[in-house]
C-alpha cells in the first residue's frame, strides 16, 4: 500500500476531464472497433488445384505457403494404421526436379535455406505442408512444395528410417501419461472405426513401399488440394507461381476416394491404466473425458462457443472448477474434432491419483450442466468475446492467417468465410448451446480414461459409480491394437 | 519463372572440393536475407523510477507488459521457487481488483494474459483490443501497488504451482533431466537452484514471505513498462503518468544478493536414475557467457549450424544418418550474469546413455575443425533472421523482444545491434569461439536412463 493518497485526495479538481476519477474502479474502455478481416481471394488451375490468397497489407515481408492435400489418416486401410502419416514423412525425404534428385538431407537443407523447416501435419481428413519465408524466397518455397507433393521419390531406405523413427516415437508416447491418455480415449471412443484404429508396432511393421506409392497416387492430387498463400503476397503472383510449379501435376483419373462416415463404437465405458513409476514415483496421472461432438459441417458455431465455455482459456468452466476453486490441477485442456458423420470432444487435466476420480466427476458434471442450465448471458458474451478476440489476432502472423484460411477451406466455407464465421460465432444464443449439449451428452455417452502412476489408489472403483464396468489395466497388459486393449485377448 | 536447381540440393563444401581452386559447383545465389524495417520506440523514465518503453504497430490490439527485475535468482534462502509462486499470486486479489479480475479484463473482452518467471525477471504480458489500453494500465498499476492476498487463495494457488511442478518435472518423461541442468551446470551461482524450485520449499513459504517479497521487488524503480501495438502516444503518456506516476518508490534500495559463478576447472559425469524414461538420454553442459556477451551472435549461429532444423549437423549425423538418437537439441541458456550451453539427445532404441553422450560430444566438437561453407552459414542466418521477423509480427512478440533486450542485454538498442551482429558473423568467428569455449573447456555430462545407473544423481534437494 504505497500508493497515491495525495493525488486521490488533493488533486482531482485540477485534473483534466478524462482523469476525473480515483483509482478504486477501472476506467471504462474506449469505443469498440469493428474486426477487420483480410480479404480472401481464390483462383484455380485447369487440373483442379485451388489457390487461396490472404493478403496482409502493411505487414512485414513474410509469406506462409501452405499446401493442404487430401491425404488424411481416415483413409488408412484396415490393419495399416499410420500409412498417411508415414507417407507424408517419407515424401519429405526425397523428391525430383527435372532430371535431378534431392535426397532427404538435400531437401531439408533446401527448405531451411529459404527460412524455415518444412512443417508437416497429418489430420484425419487432410494433411498440410507449410513453409514460412521472407517474401523474396516465395518462388523457391512454392517450387519446393510442388517437388515434395508431386514428385516424391519414396525410397525404400527412407521408409525404413522413417519407420524406425515412428517406432521410437511410439515408445516415447507409451511413457507419457497425457499423450497416452489421449490415444486411449480415441481408441476407446471410436473403437474399430478408421479413427479408432491407432498406429501400433504391428501396423507400422506391415507398411510396404507399395502402400506408400498407392497412398500417394490415390490421395495426393490437384483436385483435392489447395495452395494457400498468406501474408505479403497478391493473387496475381500466387496464380503465376501455381502455374509455374503445379500446372503439370496431372489430374487424377480415378474418382476421389470418399472419406468414411463415422459413428462411435465405444469399446468400454471407462479405462484406468496403471503405469507404476512413470513419474519418478510422485504419483501423478492424466484424466480424460471423451464425449460425442457434432459432425463436420453441423452446428459448427454453437459447438465452438460451447467448447469455449467449457474448456478454452483460463476463464473456462473446467479451469474454474479444477484449478481456480480447488487447486486440483495446473490446468485443463479441451479439444474438439468434427469428422464426417460424427465428432469427438476431449476434456483433459492432470492431477494426483487420489483426486483423479473427483476430477473426472467434475468434468462430467460440467458437461451435463451445459445441457441442464442455460449459460448466463454475461458468461456467454465473455466467452464469445474471448473467442472472437483470438480469431481476430490469428491473422497477425502469416502462419496464423494461413492456418485460418486452411481451416475455412477444410470446412468447405467460401470467400466470405472469415467475416461469416465471426458473425456466426457472435450470433450464438444460450438456447442453442443447451440444445446442442442436450442432444449430445447423455451420461452413458461419456467415456473416461485415467492413465498414470496410481500409487495404489483404487481409481477404477471410484469411477465405477459413474462408469459401471470401467476396465483396469496394468502397463504390461496393454495392447493398443486389441479390442479389449489387452495382450493375447 | 524457372526453377534453379543450383540453389537447391547443395549442402556444404566438402573438404576435397575446397582444396581444388575453381572446382566448386555453380555458386548458389547469395542469400536474400529478409528485410527488417527499423523499430521506432520511445523511452522515458518517470520520477519514481518506472521506465516506459512504447513501440507503435498499427493494428487492432495492444500489448501491455510489466517486466520486473526479480526472478528465480532472487528466491529467498530456503524458498526456491518463490519468485515463480509469487507470479501466480499476482492474479489474486488487490485492494480494488477481485481475484482473477485480470481475466475478466483481458480474456472476457477479447484479449489474453500470461506471465512467466525466468532466472532474472518476471514478465506479465497482456494483449487487449486497443480500446482497452487504459483499463489495462490501471490494473497493472493497481497490482504493482496494492496486492492484498488472503491465506485461502495463497494456499489454493500454491497447490496449483505444486501441480505445475509435478506436471513439468515429474510427469514428463524427460522433465527431471532438464530440471537437473542448472543444478549440475552451475557450481555456485544462485541460478543453480532453477526457477521452479522444490515441493518442500514451496510448502515452507508463508503469507508473510509474500508480503515482504512484494514490498521488496514490486516497485516502480524495479520495473519496465512496455506498451506495443495500437495506441496514441500522447494519450499513453498521460495515462502512464496518471496511473503509475503516483506510486511511490520505497526509500530503501532494491535488495540484491550478489552471486557469481567461478570458472569451471574440471569436467564431471553424473548418472541420474530415471526408471520411467522409455529411452535413455544424455545432456552435455558447458559454461556459457552472460546474455549481453559480444559472443552471443556467433554462439547463436554455432547452435544453429548444429541444431536448428532437420538439416542441422547434429540432426543429420545422429538422428538421420546414424540413427543413434531419436531427437537432439542444443540451447544457450544465457542469463544476465552467467549462462550454460546445453546439448542434449534422446537415444534411439538400443543405444545407451553413455554411448549417446560420446557420439554427441564428438559431433559437437567437429564444428571447430570441419569446414563450414558460405551457403551453410547463410542457411543458418536465414533461419535465424526469418524467425526474428516472425516474432516481430505481433505486439506480444515485439514486447517480448524489447523486454529481453532491456533486462538481459542492457537496452532496446541491443535488438537492432544483435541483428547486425548476426549478419556479420563469419566462419572464423564461429570456429574460434568453438575451440575456446567448447573444445578446450571442461563440461558436465548427465546420463539419464533406467538401466545400469547408480542411485540417484538427483541431488540433495528432495523431490517428494
Amino acid at each position: 500500500m504505497k500508493r497515491r493518497q495525495c493525488l486521490q485526495l488533493g488533486a482531482l479538481a485540477s485534473l483534466p476531464a478524462w482523469a476525473q476519477r480515483g483509482f478504486d474502479t477501472p476506467p471504462p474502455p474506449g469505443p469498440a472497433r469493428p474486426l477487420r478481416w483480410p480479404a480472401l481471394e481464390r483462383a484455380s488451375l485447369p487440373n483442379g488445384l485451388e489457390i487461396w490468397v490472404a493478403r496482409k497489407p502493411g505487414g512485414l515481408p513474410l509469406v506462409t505457403a501452405l499446401l493442404q492435400v487430401g491425404a488424411g489418416s481416415l483413409h488408412d486401410p484396415a490393419g495399416k494404421a499410420g500409412l498417411a502419416e508415414l507417407t507424408l514423412a517419407v515424401m519429405a525425404k526425397g523428391a525430383r526436379r527435372g532430371d535431378e534428385t534431392m535426397d532427404a538431407a538435400d531437401l531439408a537443407y533446401a527448405a531451411e535455406s529459404l527460412g524455415s523447416a518444412l512443417d508437416i501435419e497429418v489430420l484425419p481428413d487432410c494433411a498440410r505442408l507449410a513453409l514460412t519465408v521472407g517474401t523474396a524466397r516465395l518462388e523457391e518455397a512454392v517450387n519446393l512444395l510442388a517437388d515434395v507433393a508431386c514428385r516424391p521419390t519414396l525410397l525404400a531406405a527412407e521408409l525404413e528410417r522413417s519407420r524406425a523413427q515412428a517406432l521410437d516415437a511410439l515408445t516415447l508416447s507409451l511413457a507419457d501419461a497425457p499423450l497416452l491418455a489421449g490415444e486411449l480415449a480415441q481408441r476407446l471412443f471410436w473403437g474399430e472405426t478408421p479413427r479408432g484404429r491407432l498406429a501400433t508396432r504391428a501396423s507400422l511393421a506391415r507398411l510396404r513401399g507399395d502402400d506408400l506409392l498407392a497412398c500417394h497416387r490415390q490421395l495426393l492430387r490437384p483436385d483435392s488440394s489447395r495452395l494457400i498463400l498468406a501474408g505479403d503476397v497478391e493473387l496475381a503472383e500466387a496464380v503465376e507461381l501455381a502455374e509455374a510449379f503445379f500446372a503439370d501435376w496431372p489430374a487424377a483419373r480415378q474418382p476421389l476416394p470418399a472419406l468414411p462416415m463415422l459413428s462411435p463404437q465405444p469399446l468400454a465405458p471407462a479405462l484406468v491404466l496403471d503405469l507404476p513409476g512413470v513419474d519418478h514415483g510422485a504419483g501423478h496421472c492424466a484424466v480424460l473425458l471423451a464425449a460425442p461432438g457434432p459432425a463436420l459441417g453441423v452446428d459448427a458455431a454453437p459447438a465452438q462457443v460451447a467448447q469455449a465455455v467449457l474448456g478454452q482459456g483460463y476463464s473456462s468452466r473446467l479451469n474454474q472448477e479444477l484449478r481456480i476453486k480447488r487447486g486440483l490441477s495446473y490446468g485443463s485442456s479441451s479439444q474438439a474434432e468434427a469428422l464426417p458423420g460424427a465428432g469427438c470432444w476431449r476434456l483433459g487435466a492432470q492431477t494426483r491419483p487420489e483426486r483423479a476420480a473427483e476430477v473426472a466427476q467434475l468434468m462430467r458434471a460440467e458437461l451435463l450442466r451445459l445441457a441442464r442450465e442455460p449459460v448466463p448471458e454475461a458468461e456467454l458474451a465473455a466467452r464469445q468475446a474471448a473467442l472472437l478476440g483470438e480469431l481476430g489476432r490469428a491473422p497477425d502472423t502469416s502462419a496464423g492467417l494461413a492456418l485460418l484460411v486452411a481451416e475455412q477451406a477444410r470446412q468447405g466455407r467460401g470467400q466470405q468465410a472469415l467475416a461469416d464465421w465471426s458473425a456466426a460465432l457472435r450470433a450464438v444464443r444460450p438456447a442453442q448451446l443447451q440444445a446442442l449439449a442436450g442432444a449430445l451428452w447423455r451420461p452413458e455417452a461419456l467415456r473416461c480414461v485415467v492413465v498414470g502412476d496410481l500409487k495404489g489408489a483404487r481409481v477404477e472403483e471410484e469411477l465405477r459409480r459413474q462408469w459401471p464396468g470401467a476396465w483396469l489395466l496394468r502397463a504390461q497388459e496393454l495392447d493398443l491394437g486389441s479390442r479389449t486393449l489387452r495382450k493375447g485377448a | 519463372m524457372n526453377s534453379n536447381m543450383g540453389a537447391i540440393g547443395r549442402r556444404r563444401f566438402c573438404a576435397g572440393l575446397l582444396a581444388v581452386p575453381g572446382l566448386a559447383w555453380s555458386q548458389p545465389e547469395p542469400a536474400a536475407f529478409p528485410i527488417f524495417p527499423p523499430l521506432q520506440w520511445q523511452r522515458r523514465r518517470l520520477a519514481n523510477g518506472l521506465e516506459l518503453l512504447a513501440l507503435a504497430q498499427p493494428g487492432a490490439s495492444v500489448s501491455v507488459q510489466l517486466w520486473y527485475r526479480v526472478g528465480g535468482r532472487d528466491d529467498p534462502p530456503g524458498r526456491s521457487g518463490f519468485a515463480h509462486l509469487f507470479e501466480h499470486l499476482m492474479f489474486k486479489r488487490t485492494r480494488y481488483l477481485a481475484s482473477e479480475q485480470f481475466d475478466r479484463m483481458t480474456e472476457d473482452v477479447g484479449g489474453s494474459n500470461n506471465a512467466s518467471t525466468a532466472e532474472d525477471y518476471t514478465a506479465y504480458q497482456s494483449v487487449v483490443p486497443a480500446e482497452h489500453l487504459e483499463p489495462m494500465l490501471w490494473a497493472e498499476a493497481e497490482r504493482m501497488s496494492n496486492l492484498q492476498l488472503d491465506q485461502a487463495s495463497f494456499e489454493s494457488e500454491r497447490e496449483v504451482v505444486k501441480e505445475e511442478y509435478r506436471q513439468r518435472v515429474l510427469a514428463e518423461p524427460y522433465g527431471a533431466l532438464f530440471d537437473a541442468v542448472p543444478r549440475y551446470g552451475f557450481s555456485q551461482h544462485a541460478y543453480r537452484r532453477g526457477v521452479i524450485g522444490s515441493i518442500a520449499d514451496l510448502d515452507a513459504a508463508t503469507l508473510a514471505d509474500v508480503r515482504a517479497f512484494h514490498a521488496s521487488y514490486y516497485r516502480p524503480d524495479n520495473a519496465l513498462l512496455i506498451v506495443c501495438g495500437e495506441f496514441d502516444a500522447a494519450q499513453l503518456d498521460r495515462w502512464v503518468d496518471y496511473y503509475f506516476g503516483s506510486i511511490r518508490a520505497p526509500a530503501t534500495p532494491v535488495p540484491r544478493q550478489p552471486s557469481a559463478e567461478p570458472r569451471r576447472q574440471l569436467g564431471a559425469v553424473h548418472e541420474l536414475s530415471a526408471p520411467q524414461a522409455p529411452l535413455p538420454a544424455a545432456a552435455l553442459i558447458w559454461p556459457g557467457p552472460p546474455a549481453a556477451s559480444r559472443d552471443a551472435a556467433a554462439l547463436q549461429v554455432a547452435l544453429g549450424l548444429l541444431a536448428l532444423g532437420n538439416s542441422a549437423r547434429l540432426d543429420e549425423a545422429l538422428v538421420y544418418r546414424d540413427g543413434v538418437a531419436s531427437s537432439i537439441g542444443f540451447e544457450a541458456q544465457l542469463h544476465a550474469e552467467a549462462g550454460l550451453l546445453v546439448a542434449h539427445a534422446i537415444a534411439a532404441q538400443g543405444e545407451s546413455a553413455a554411448g549417446l553422450a560420446a557420439r554427441l560430444r564428438r559431433e559437437v566438437h567437429k564444428l571447430a575443425e570441419e569446414p563450414i561453407s558460405p551457403p551453410e552459414l547463410d542457411k543458418v542466418k536465414t533461419l535465424l533472421l526469418t524467425a526474428a521477423l516472425v516474432q516481430r509480427q505481433t505486439p506480444l512478440g515485439l514486447g517480448e523482444l524489447l523486454g529481453r533486450a532491456c533486462l538481459l542485454q542492457g537496452g532496446p538498442e541491443l535488438v537492432g545491434r544483435e541483428l547486425q551482429a548476426l549478419r556479420a558473423v563469419s566462419v572464423a568467428d564461429v570456429q574460434r569461439l568453438w575451440r575456446r569455449d567448447i573444445v578446450q573447456a571442461p563440461h558436465v555430462t548427465l546420463l539419464y536412463g533406467r538401466d545400469g545407473m547408480r542411485q540417484p544423481g538427483r541431488g540433495k534437494r528432495g523431490l517428494t
